[in-house]
């Protein structure tokens, strides 16, 4: 250390160094050196040694740790499972509309960070969300809910996982996530759910098809603590958000470009990779809004329904 | 209060540990077994099953290290045990040791009581049962409440020169 | 990284005046968070977190059917169907007792219901066939570990849940060390048992007690019905080890009672119990474990040790040789299940970095962490095997440590540098 000494800022996010956040947290570092002449530098934990998804959430929201790549965890408040809404976005350009820097969903989530002493510097989308069908799994269900029937799906444990995957016509069944590999191996379950297609490639061994459902965008959040965003000097604080801005200037084309790059990886891999018609689409969205909506309507109230689909452009 | 009441009270709150700690495992067991079948009898399980099963497991590890603590069942090493027990400097020592536990289990019986206030605080509810946060929690906050108590009380009665508690080691 | 080194220090004292592992490690959490300036308030909750996960409930469940059916008679059974084909000779006594804890291995997940089922019945059997009572209560300890490498078993479910591995995967990795290690324990016993002095009047018991092959495999058919069960529960598919470990509660629980008839409704209960204690005692000191990894990581230690070890060589066969030396000795300081804590997160990134197979690097950290639990000064099962065998630690060391160097060190070594051994299985079961 030098006469001044570096401040630290701790980063933590739970996925390996081949993902999108790895990316960003490396640009982050060089832009934070810039903007910050070196007065900040980070302390970088990938790989979720540090906890999961929603560890890392609740350590930022108890201000252990600065600063995060993470997705809220809805156990801390259900309004959160609105992220995982299903058909809210049909492509990447009404994603980008919806979940992007000052969008919508932006301002509905703010809120409900705020009251976790939790902030959003900024959305990181991953991209759209598929049925991965374990390899030796012949069906390939394209029309929801009939042809799912009888298949058991992975889901992670999230309430309107449930409700979501219920239906279209699977059988959910939570495996928690160091067993999934194993279990679609061993045909304990004949798919997984909740995976955007850099997930994919990872499992690619035991994966034989892939069907582009697009039943939710994942959407994650670069998130800091409030109160330590809030004490930090002025000056700095600008220099800081400026490395965070450089960072996600291209956080839509890069994520946009990380899909297509590791679908065509999958593609050849011997992954067949399936897209639904736009009829098939339909079917599929009409199946999820039946039962989601009114699950969205208790569980988070009619306000924050009415606020989404507005944002969404569905009255 | 008299002495004899306390006595019978904390009688009392002991066999109530040990039957939760007994139930917790019959419960885990019976969650678990329930679950599997559902997964093959039912096409929608009910996923508060595991949110379940984590509260009795949390339950089990806590009050199963808490007895651990009251029948000296810990895993431990060491040389002391190879020497003269009647040794008096040796006595202060191991009196020592237990005074280590009680200040370690002291200082983690304040974080997780504040801890679980702080869940209680926001409301944090779990996913499925919606049922408060503060109950998963609370096992170990209990447990290491009372590992202090059970550590000082080990602490003393190894200075006295008594190993054995009667009523433990049935 | 001084800051560090002083709470080991500090947790090594602790552990040689007897303060149990848990809270010598607590301590020493304690002490390095107050002296790195890091949140104490925060280290609770970061543990509930980490017990608060889905796959370590099937050690409480393995443990609670293992307590089972080392009581209700299953065991007894198990010995006697490998005693028609081994017990025979005097060399046999040992024999059986090796095969059998590898058996009882294959239903249950710890070493201390193998040393209860087995040690039990086993310990005074060789006694009276001129085994000395240490050396016997030694080999009884020394080859519960076998039932940690034969699947199903506690620390490899917390290696793997640190590690972010496959439970199923880690299983395989260390059965056929396992039953290797089990024939080099028969072959030890045979040619130390030769040395014994006869005695004439244990001759007689000693020879062939069961000849009736048809009847004991008929007795025995419902405890050999078990690792079936388990295993091929879990390798076909049908179950999560989890799962599995609560079907074979449900299985042990019924024959317990009505088929072997050693245990009663009532002392069911007592049962549970204990096994709820022998549960929180070791999750106690995992509990603390966590919290001492997290530090560790916070302050970027194991990246500095791997970057000294790398420093040393980067040939994959030294760096291994460092890493089993520094688990050699971690064993001997802890038990297995803390061992393997450790391992996952100081070692582990390290062997990956050289080029190790993560599920060969779990065969290494069970075969290696084995030792750990027999190893004085904290030697948990051998405290489990003196006590039932009524010995005492200062007499049993010798025999035991004689036998680790035999046997369990070499088995180490050759893990460490033939892969093949330990990936052969997942490969042919899991295409791995
Ligand atoms: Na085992
Ligand atoms: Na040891």
């Amino acid at each position: 250390a030098g006469p001044a000494a570096a401040e630290k800022i701790l980063l933590a996010h739970p996925q390996p160094t081949d993902h999108i956040y790895h990316r960003l947290s490396e640009a982050f570092i060089e832009n934070l050196a810039e903007t910050t002449g070196g007065t900040y530098t980070v302390d970088y934990h990938p790989g979720g040694d540090l906890g999961g998804f929603e560890a890392l959430y609740e350590q930022v929201m108890e201000g252990v740790i600065p600063m995060a790549f993470t997705s809220p965890d809805s156990t801390l408040d259900p309004r959160l499972d609105v992220i995982f809404m299903g058909y809210l976005a049909d492509d990447w350009e009404s994603a980008r509309t919806l979940y992007g820097a000052g969008g919508p969903m932006e301002d509905v989530l703010n809120d409900i960070f705020q009251e976790f002493d939790v902030r959003s510097l900024g959305v990181v989308p991953t991209g759209f969300g598929g049925i991965a069908m374990r390899k030796g799994e012949s069906a390939v269900p394209v029309n929801f809910p009939e042809d799912a029937a009888g298949l058991k799906l992975r889901v992670p444990g999230l309430p309107i996982a449930r409700v979501k995957y219920t239906a279209m016509g699977f059988s959910p069944v939570p495996i928690p996530f160091t067993e999934v590999y194993t279990a679609m191996q061993l045909g304990t379950v004949d798919a997984r759910a909740f995976a955007p297609i850099p997930e994919i490639w990872q499992m690619r061994d035991v994966i034989g098809s892939y069907i582009r459902t697009n039943e939710y965008f994942e959407a994650t959040y670069w998130f800091v603590n409030d109160s330590w965003w809030s004490g930090l000097p002025d000056a700095d604080r600008a220099q800081i958000q400026e490395a965070v801005d450089r960072t996600l200037a291209d956080v839509w084309d890069m994520a946009i470009g990380i899909d297509e790059e590791y679908e065509a990886k999958v593609r050849d891999a011997g992954i067949a990779v399936v897209d639904l018609t736009p009829e098939q689409m339909d079917k599929a969205k009409q199946a999820v809004r039946a039962a989601e909506w009114p699950y969205a309507e208790e569980s988070f109230g009619a306000d924050l329904l009415a606020r989404v689909n507005e944002a969404a452009g569905l009255q | 209060m008299d002495m004899r009441d306390f006595t019978s009270l904390i009688r009392a709150g002991e066999t109530a540990m040990r039957l939760m700690a007994v139930f917790s495992g019959i419960a885990l067991a019976a969650l678990m077994i329930v679950q599997t079948a559902m997964r093959y009898f039912l096409t929608s399980p009910f996923l508060g099953f595991e949110e379940l099963a984590v509260l009795a497991g949390l339950w089990l590890y806590a009050l199963g290290a808490a007895f651990a603590t009251r029948l000296d069942a810990h895993v431990r090493g060491g040389f002391l045990n190879s020497l003269d027990p009647g040794d008096g400097r040796l006595r202060i020592l191991r009196a020592g040791a237990s005074l280590v536990c009680a200040a370690v289990c002291g200082v983690y019986a304040w974080t997780s009581v504040a801890y679980t206030l702080r869940q209680a605080q926001i409301g944090r509810v779990s996913p499925y049962l919606g049922w408060p946060r503060w109950l998963w929690t609370a096992s170990f906050a209990l447990a290491f409440s009372v590992m202090v108590l059970w550590f000082l009380v080990e602490a003393l009665r190894r200075v006295q020169g008594r190993t054995a508690d009667p009523a433990g080691a049935e | 990284m001084i800051v560090a080194s002083l709470s080991i220090v500090l947790i090594v004292v602790l552990l040689l005046v007897e303060v149990p592992v848990a809270f010598a490690v607590g301590a020493g959490v304690i002490v390095f968070a107050l002296a790195a300036g890091q949140d104490l308030a925060y280290l609770a909750p970061s543990a509930f977190q980490q017990l608060g996960s889905y796959a370590l409930l099937s050690a409480p469940l393995f443990i609670i059917s293992g307590t089972v059916m080392a009581r209700s008679g299953i065991s007894e059974a198990m010995i006697r169907v490998v005693d028609v084909f081994l017990g025979g000779r005097r060399s046999g006594f040992g024999a059986v007792t090796v095969i059998s804890c590898a058996l009882f291995g294959a239903i249950s997940g710890s070493g201390a219901a193998a040393i209860a089922g087995v040690g039990s019945i086993m310990i005074p059997r060789m006694e009276a066939a001129g085994y000395p009572r240490s050396y016997a209560t030694a080999l009884v300890g020394c080859s519960s570990v076998l039932a940690l490498m034969i699947p199903p078993s506690i620390p490899m479910i917390v290696f793997a849940m640190t590690a972010n591995l496959s439970v199923a995967a880690c299983f395989l990795s260390t059965v056929v060390p396992g039953i290797l290690l089990a024939g080099v324990y028969c072959i030890y016993n045979w040619r130390v048992v030769r040395k014994f002095p006869e005695d004439p009047k244990a001759a007689v018991e000693y020879r062939v007690r069961a000849t009736d092959v048809v009847g004991a495999l008929r007795k025995g058919a419902f405890a050999l019905a078990l690792p079936p069960i388990i295993l091929g529960g879990i390798y076909s598919g049908l179950t999560t080890p989890t799962e599995a470990a609560a079907i074979s509660i449900l299985y042990a629980v019924p024959v317990g009672i009505f088929v072997y008839r050693g245990l009663t409704v009532k002392e069911l209960g007592r049962t549970l119990f204990d096994a709820v204690v022998q549960t929180g005692s070791f999750v106690i000191i995992i509990f603390f474990l966590f919290n001492l990894s997290r530090l560790m990581i916070l302050e970027g230690l194991p990246a500095s040790i791997a970057a000294g070890i790398a420093d040393l060589s980067q040939n994959r066969y030294v760096v291994l040789l460092l890493i089993n030396l520094v688990m050699l000795v971690m064993g001997m300081l802890v038990d297995d299940v803390s061992g393997s804590i450790l391992a996952a997160v100081i070692l582990m990134p390290l062997a990956t970095q050289a080029g190790v197979d993560p599920i060969h690097f779990a065969a290494i950290v069970g075969t290696n962490l084995g030792l750990g639990n027999v190893s004085p000064p904290c030697a948990p099962l051998l405290f489990v095997a003196v006590s039932v065998g009524r010995s005492s630690v200062r007499e049993v060391a010798g025999p035991t440590i004689r036998a680790l160097l035999c046997c369990h060190l070499p088995m180490t070594v050759i893990v460490t540098f033939l892969p093949d051994l330990s990936l052969a299985l997942p490969r042919l079961l899991l295409d791995y």
